[in-house]
């Protein structure tokens, strides 16, 4: 007896001494990092380079980066929701937030932030409202240029020598008569690039209510100050659009075989086989400064919408969010505060680390060190616009060290959408969206290519959608945006 | 009683090393198949993630309405079943025939070569058979139209914006990928029928047809049933690489290529729900699950010892 | 041998040559289009004969070489431990399902059909394995999830089993004191090569082709990726810079040959496996017949 009784004891001070020296581990977070190209070897460089900073700044926690290839962001990041081993992350490529909320996978962060928060608050002033889902926060769009316009790009080299000057184009009428210029001197070219399945063209002068449809919308462009919620399928500005889909397809600007097109529209721009594409961006200088690098060619730009406008899906679309089951939300919390606030770990986690991966020119950007690119640098290149807080880092050559002052200045001068700040709860009408997204996909790629019987089929569009509940859905919105408006 | 009793502890005697033996697979069927699926209750729940599996608040049916809320209803369970029919009666005559003529190649090199070959397309993955697919039937650079109908003078077809061609297209496709896979059990089997059945059909001067449908046909029946009860459980699943990669997801031909699972996916790609996700999966199961029941009592009516259980 | 005469022969030749044809000229096509260039694809589409020679997809996956050659190994070794324990637990489990006289046959014949039909679906097996068993960036994670037996596996080779071991041979045995296990060792697996060969092949397939195990349990060990994690996600950055080059900075200029690169990948994925095959082929010969029964 006694001998058990000692053993047993013992046993428990082995226990607990173990516990004791666990507990000397410092908190880990784990924090989700994108990898699109870049296998990011180095990558434990950088985040040791992280937790000195930390240390520096006097908080004891520590992170480490949760490196997921793009092929598996999603389904990995949805499983480690289900049990906690993630404790921050970029909303992105993924479920909405407000799908997020509602499934209760990610944590309101009103009183965190609150607390802990207060760089992330100011960065973003009023524009955090858009990661309310139901008057509640739930995490922190990353800071970016937050309206977007619906844009031409073009062949540089060919609108001079035909004498087409950008400025001049500034509709989709005037869009159509330099096309048929450019069309009539070079036959063989594709006019208008589109992607993978046809898809060419991103909703313009439509605030989709902080959701990724537009079954039920606020047409901007139509009333600026409307908050009557629309059916975006009926409205003048789709068929608007539709109109002048059939004049392109008539004058033969699409690709041949668009709905089998393998690759996004910027490669077809990039190898000489288009002449230019839709883009939606905030400005013309920041469309090309981002494509030019993306296409390696010299490129025009030409805003086609009259207003770029900022709505809720323009910017919560990479929402940080901390997960309700983590163990460490207030340390995240404290990370996520300092990558929107600390100019030191922003440029580590979006450029590497200083002297290794980069150096920093006379002008005040980088360029890459020694003789790195972008597939040989150990840590990612491009993947700054992934982090929270882009513009307190230094920009990547041949940008001028004030390219992120213009963001951040279009976002207090460009036009804000009335129901800027409400984020839709679809919840309510789960079936029928399920349903109507069935309904569009059918037509919407032939509708807007011009393939086939296009006013039948639009007939069909509108009486399906009618069918599968659009009508419900129009009405849920209507009523969450008069409640929210109402406040 | 006590007799009974006694014959049955003898039974087990004699039979214990054969439990013994089933362990391991019964500890993992528990383990890998049985615990998850306490995942069922997820169809008639609405999952909350801080929750867990247990603690989110029932559902009733609501995980179920989306299923039948659409004009497409009707569609995708036409095509799931049409095409799965389809499938297992083609697929299954073929793939015996296959066999058969594998197994009548007498130089062994040849032969292996040929079965090495049929498996190719096997492990070719849907994504690149999509590609190889629009290189036939591409409107524009397509071989079909380039190669074949315009050099006879005939229009070219537009093959993927017009869904009448698509029933074929996907049998042809899925039998293409699936048959040297199928034939290779039909195959093992036929090499064990005992030669001495053929010598003895010979010398009564059975020919070629007669020896196949009185000999290899009934040796291989037992498979036949076994593999079509298997088909018919999953009767209401479709292979999502067919139906939504080979058709480069053209919501032109959705009349011909949606089925249950692509429609699950396009529904709830933008709402993830767990709970819908696992009501689609709950009903494909029940279903094909009573088919099986049936038509299993069919065959335990008729001989049985073929009957799958 | 052949006793379905001469004219089923050459009959069968052709028909099989035919068929092979089918087979072959898609990899063929693959094969060439992974070396055509990618202005080529884009404008002109694939075809049989490259209209541009290039080397530019294998240089983009030769530079990945370290981990495409590590992807192997791990597919490979997941693929015979995976396999060989498979074999075995099946055939453990397929046996006594197959003895006719086992009481309860009927009822575990049904609990293992039933797996095939009814899933839990992702999350609950995923919080299993992974609270339970702590597999997540093992090695285990490769071997353990779904793929170690299938009850399509069990109940064919059950069937094998009743139909092609004729009863005399296993009194034969009885008589001659061996008890259950003895027989299956000496007696029954001698006579199944066939069915030993195709479960071994089925299984094979199944582990190699398997890509769901690494994408939900290898979150940080990427290094136990296989070949199908590892090529799935080169094709998936090559998507994404394709799609993604129209929306944001991520991808920096760099070009990257997205079509010729699927098709190199597909290549690099099929030929090992079909080096391999024809090892196996070698059990898919009739056993040895115990010629004492036959009498």
């Amino acid at each position: 007896m006694k001998k058990t009784l000692a053993f047993l004891l013992m046993t428990v001070m082995l226990i607990t001494s173990i516990g004791f020296a666990a507990a000397e581990d410092k908190e880990t977070v784990q924090v989700a990092y994108l990898l699109a190209m870049n296998a990011a070897e180095e990558r434990d460089l950088v985040q040791d380079a992280v937790n000195e900073r930390l240390a520096e700044l006097g908080y004891d926690f520590e992170i480490e980066f949760v490196c997921i290839d793009f092929a598996s962001w999603a389904t990995q990041i949805n499983l480690m929701l289900t049990d906690g081993s993630i404790d921050l992350f970029n909303a992105c490529f993924m479920s909405s937030i407000s799908v997020l909320a509602d499934q209760g996978s990610i944590e309101p962060v009103d009183e965190l932030f609150a607390e802990y928060g207060q760089g992330i608050l100011d960065a973003l002033g009023d524009y955090i409202d858009c990661a309310r889902v139901g008057g509640v926060l739930y995490g922190a769009p990353k800071v970016n240029a937050f309206s977007s316009a619906l844009m031409f790009l073009m062949d540089k080299d060919i609108c001079d020598e035909l004498g087409i000057d950008p400025q001049t184009i500034t509709d989709f009428a005037s869009l159509t008569e330099a096309l048929k210029v450019v069309h009539a001197a070079y036959p063989d070219m594709t006019m208008i690039a589109n992607g993978n399945g046809g898809d060419y063209m991103d909703t313009f002068d439509t605030d989709l209510l902080g959701t990724s449809d537009p079954l039920g919308a606020l047409m901007l462009a139509e009333d600026s100050t409307s908050l009557t919620v629309q059916n975006y399928y009926t409205s003048d500005t789709f068929k608007n659009l539709l109109s002048y889909v059939k004049t392109w397809s008539d004058e033969g600007f699409f690709m041949k075989d668009p709905l089998n097109a393998q690759d996004g529209s910027m490669a077809y721009l990039s190898n000489g086989q288009a002449f230019g594409s839709f883009v939606s961006y905030s400005d013309e200088a920041t469309a090309l400064s981002v494509q030019e690098k993306a296409v390696g060619k010299d490129l025009y730009a030409a805003q086609i919408t009259q207003d770029a406008w900022a709505t809720t899906s323009n910017v919560n679309g990479m929402t940080w969010c901390i997960p309700a089951l983590s163990e460490h939300q207030v340390a995240a919390t404290q990370f996520l505060n300092l990558l929107f606030t600390d100019a030191d770990i922003s440029n580590l986690v979006c450029n590497g680390i200083e002297g290794v991966h980069y150096v920093v020119t006379d002008e005040g950007n980088i360029t890459f060190a020694g003789d790195l690119n972008p597939v040989t640098t150990g840590w990612p290149s491009g993947m700054g616009t992934f982090w929270p807080n882009i513009c307190i880092t230094y920009p990547w050559a041949p940008d001028a060290a004030d390219v992120y002052d213009n963001w951040l200045a279009s976002n207090e001068t460009c036009m804000k959408s009335p129901a800027l700040g409400f984020a839709f709860d679809s919840s309510v009408v789960s079936d029928e969206v399920a349903a109507c997204s069935t309904v569009v996909d059918k037509y919407i790629a032939a509708l807007l290519l011009n393939i086939g019987d296009t006013d039948a089929l639009y007939q069909s569009l509108i009486d399906e959608l009618d069918a599968a509940g659009i009508n419900d859905i129009i009405a849920a919105k209507q009523e969450q945006l008069n409640a929210w408006a109402a406040e | 009683m006590q007799s009974a009793f006694k014959g049955l502890r003898r039974k087990l005697k004699r039979y214990m090393p054969l439990y013994i033996m089933m362990l391991p697979g019964l500890a993992y069927i528990i383990v890998n198949n049985y615990i998850p699926l306490a995942g069922l209750q997820l169809a008639f729940k609405k999952f909350k993630y801080a929750k867990g599996i247990w603690d989110s608040p029932w559902n009733g049916i609501k995980n179920f309405t989306y299923l039948f809320k659409t004009g497409d209803a009707w569609v995708i369970i036409r095509n799931t079943l049409g095409y799965n029919l389809i499938f297992i009666i083609l697929g299954t005559i073929f793939a015996i025939l296959v066999a058969i003529l594998l197994n009548e190649i007498h130089l062994k090199k040849v032969q292996q070569v040929y079965q090495t070959v049929v498996l190719i397309p096997y492990l070719i993955s849907y994504v690149i058979v999509s590609y190889i697919t629009y290189a036939l039937l591409g409107e524009s650079n397509g071989m079909i139209n380039n190669s074949i109908l315009v050099p006879l003078g005939l229009q070219p077809a537009s093959f993927y914006t017009d869904p009448k061609y698509w029933p074929y297209i996907l049998t042809t496709v899925q039998l293409w990928k699936t048959f040297g896979y199928s034939s290779i059990i039909y195959f093992a089997t036929i090499i064990g029928i005992d030669k001495a059945y053929y010598e003895a059909a010979v010398v009564d001067g059975a020919g070629t047809w007669k020896q196949i449908t009185s000999i290899t046909l009934p040796m291989i029946k037992p498979v036949i049933i076994t593999l079509t009860l298997l088909s018919i459980g999953r009767i209401f699943y479709s292979d999502f690489g067919l139906f939504y990669q080979v058709p480069m997801n053209t919501g032109l031909l959705y009349d011909a290529t949606n089925t249950i699972d692509t429609y699950v996916y396009r529904g709830l790609l933008e709402t993830n729900d767990v709970g819908r996700a696992s009501a689609a999966g709950f009903i494909q199961s029940v279903l094909g699950f009573l088919l099986v029941l049936g038509t299993n009592a069919a065959v335990r009516a008729i001989e049985k010892d073929q009957a799958l259980f | 041998m052949s006793f379905y005469g001469k004219r089923f022969s050459v009959f069968a030749n052709i028909v099989l040559i035919l068929l092979s044809l089918t087979c072959v000229l898609p990899l063929l096509l693959l094969l060439t289009s992974s070396l055509t260039s990618e202005d080529s694809l884009m404008h002109y589409g694939y075809s049989l004969w490259p209209r541009e020679w290039s080397f530019e997809s294998y240089k983009y996956l030769w530079y990945s070489r370290a981990q495409i050659l590590n992807a192997y190994k791990m597919t490979i070794l997941a693929t015979t431990v995976g396999t060989l324990s498979n074999l075995t637990i099946t055939t453990l489990m397929a046996y006594p399902l197959s003895r006719k006289g086992l009481p309860g046959r009927y009822f575990f014949s049904f609990a293992v059909f039933f797996t095939l039909l009814f899933n839990g679906g992702m999350i609950p097996s995923y919080l299993m394995w992974v609270q339970v068993f702590h597999i997540k960036d093992t090695f285990w994670a490769l071997i353990l999830p779904n793929l170690l037996m299938n009850g399509f596996g069990v109940i064919v080779m059950r069937t094998f089993f009743s139909t092609n071991i004729p009863d005399e041979v296993l009194e034969a045995a009885r008589i001659d004191g061996a008890g259950e296990t003895r027989t299956l060792i000496t007696v029954v697996l001698p006579l199944s090569t066939p069915i030993l060969s195709t479960i071994a092949l089925l299984s094979g397939l199944a582990y190699w082709n398997d890509w769901i195990n690494g994408l939900y349990y290898l979150v940080k060990r990427t290094d136990y990726y296989t070949i199908q994690n590892l090529l799935n996600r080169l094709i998936a950055s090559a998507d994404f810079i394709a799609n993604n080059a129209a929306n944001s900075a991520l991808t920096a200029g760099v070009t990257v040959p997205s079509v010729g690169i699927r098709m190199a990948i597909a290549v690099i994925a099929l030929v090992p496996i079909m080096m391999i095959y024809p090892f196996l082929q070698r059990g898919f010969v009739k056993g040895i017949v115990i010629g004492s029964v036959k009498g």
